[in-house]
């Protein structure tokens, strides 16, 4: 049997560069998968025993799994969550097929502030202080709730499709765009206080993608980081660190193009190792 | 050296665009609003010298309103500049000037007709 040699990326003495914005415009006329002929050798690997979903599911059945607020999005939300959907929040159709279909989380924000703001003005709370006519900030109110809740209420579709190496995102059954698999990607993101305390994100974004949030103001970095890895092998896309220049990326897939930077070194080998260490950059 | 959060704004989001037009389009609504209400309010003040005829009981809810669409018209703006489409950045920039003229120009009128106000003691 003809045995291809397997490409390992890996940096010589230098940072990799995350740079999603010009990666998207550098793949964007003429895109192509460059890890297509080992992405063939993790398809025979990556599949687990047992896992293969004979019956396709043509909906997911949780619309409604990212609305958790702040402080209960933790990150052990987030792994009870993926103890029970190992690919949360995306289903797996076919064995490299993922499917997420979700509303955003400002349907019941917009709709909220409809209710309360409709309530003030047809009851007359707060229509009349001191001689001024107030009602016109309820009525802001319902103006903008109905805005929010109407732009909210076509349910988003997401699919990452590895066999064909593109993610699909559409509304409502109509697409509004898709790109190859290097474009979509799991991030850690920093938010730090006044003091200096810093509280991180895994948001899940990509080119032309609404940012989906999975987990919202952890302190916990390492805890974060291996939800954030091991989210993304499951659903194998590519995993950024929170800062740009950092040692921490996970990039399984690479642009057109970016394979020939002088900082990126190529190492053929002739045997596979286990399907972690494959372009695992971590130091 | 540490990253925030706003380096998401290097990937546009394909609805960007659609609410930044939508926001654009509302501020100039609230504009020609705005500006009927002015223009009346010239009118009583200046013309016709009905000072009881003017918008002074909607003082609070119009300058609450100037200042939205003057925010809605920034982000509008903001989104042209993201997404570099000629027509809609000097669209949205205009109506965002239109829109802080007729701020300053609420505020003059305001002061101007301050003595005019209904007085309760």
């Amino acid at each position: 049997m003809f045995r291809h040699p397997t490409l390992q990326v890996r940096a010589v003495n230098q940072t990799v560069q995350e740079a999603p914005g010009k990666s998207a415009t550098v793949g964007r006329g003429r895109w192509q998968q460059t890890s297509r002929p080992v992405d063939d050798r993790l398809y025979q690997i990556q599949i687990p025993k047992g896992r293969i979903t004979g019956l396709p599911t043509t909906s997911s059945g949780k619309p409604f799994q990212l609305w958790a607020l702040g402080h209960l999005c933790t990150e052990r939300h987030l792994a009870k969550r993926l103890k029970d959907n190992s690919f949360y929040p995306f289903t797996q159709q076919q064995p490299n097929v993922f499917v997420l279909e979700y509303y955003l989380d400002t349907l019941w924000k917009g709709t909220l502030l409809f209710v309360v703001c409709l309530l003030f003005v047809s009851f007359g709370f707060l229509s009349q202080v001191q001689n001024q006519e107030t009602w016109g900030f309820p009525a802001y109110g319902v103006g903008v709730g109905l805005w929010l809740m109407i732009s909210s209420l076509p349910r988003r579709r997401l699919v990452l499709n590895h066999t064909r190496g593109m993610y699909h995102f559409s509304i409502e059954g109509r697409t509004v765009c898709q790109g190859p698999m290097h474009l979509i990607y799991l991030r850690l993101a920093l938010n730090s206080d006044a003091y200096g305390r810093c509280f991180f994100q895994l948001v899940l974004c990509g080119h032309k993608l609404e940012p989906l949030v999975l987990v919202q103001l952890s302190e916990r970095y390492e805890q974060m980081e291996y939800l954030g890895r091991h989210i993304a092998r499951k659903l194998n896309i590519n995993y950024f660190d929170y800062l740009a220049t950092s040692y921490r990326h996970v990039v399984r897939h690479w642009p057109l193009g970016t394979t020939f930077n002088p900082g990126v070194v190529l190492r053929k080998t002739g045997a596979y190792e286990k399907q972690g260490s494959q372009s695992d950059l971590d130091v | 050296m540490e990253e925030t959060f706003s380096s998401r704004l290097l990937t546009v989001p394909a609805h960007s665009t659609a609410s930044g037009v939508m926001l654009t389009v509302a501020a100039m609504m609230l504009f020609f609003i705005h500006l009927c209400v002015f223009a009346n309010d010239v009118h009583h003040f200046c013309v016709t010298h009905h000072y009881d005829r003017m918008s002074f009981r909607y003082t609070v809810v119009l300058m609450f309103s100037q200042v939205i669409s003057i925010c809605w018209a920034a982000m509008g703006s903001l989104y042209a500049e993201m997404i570099d489409v000629k027509f809609l950045r000097c669209f949205s920039l205009t109506i965002l000037m239109l829109n802080g003229a007729m701020f300053f120009n609420r505020l003059s009128l305001e002061f101007m007709a301050l003595q005019y106000r209904e007085e309760n003691h």
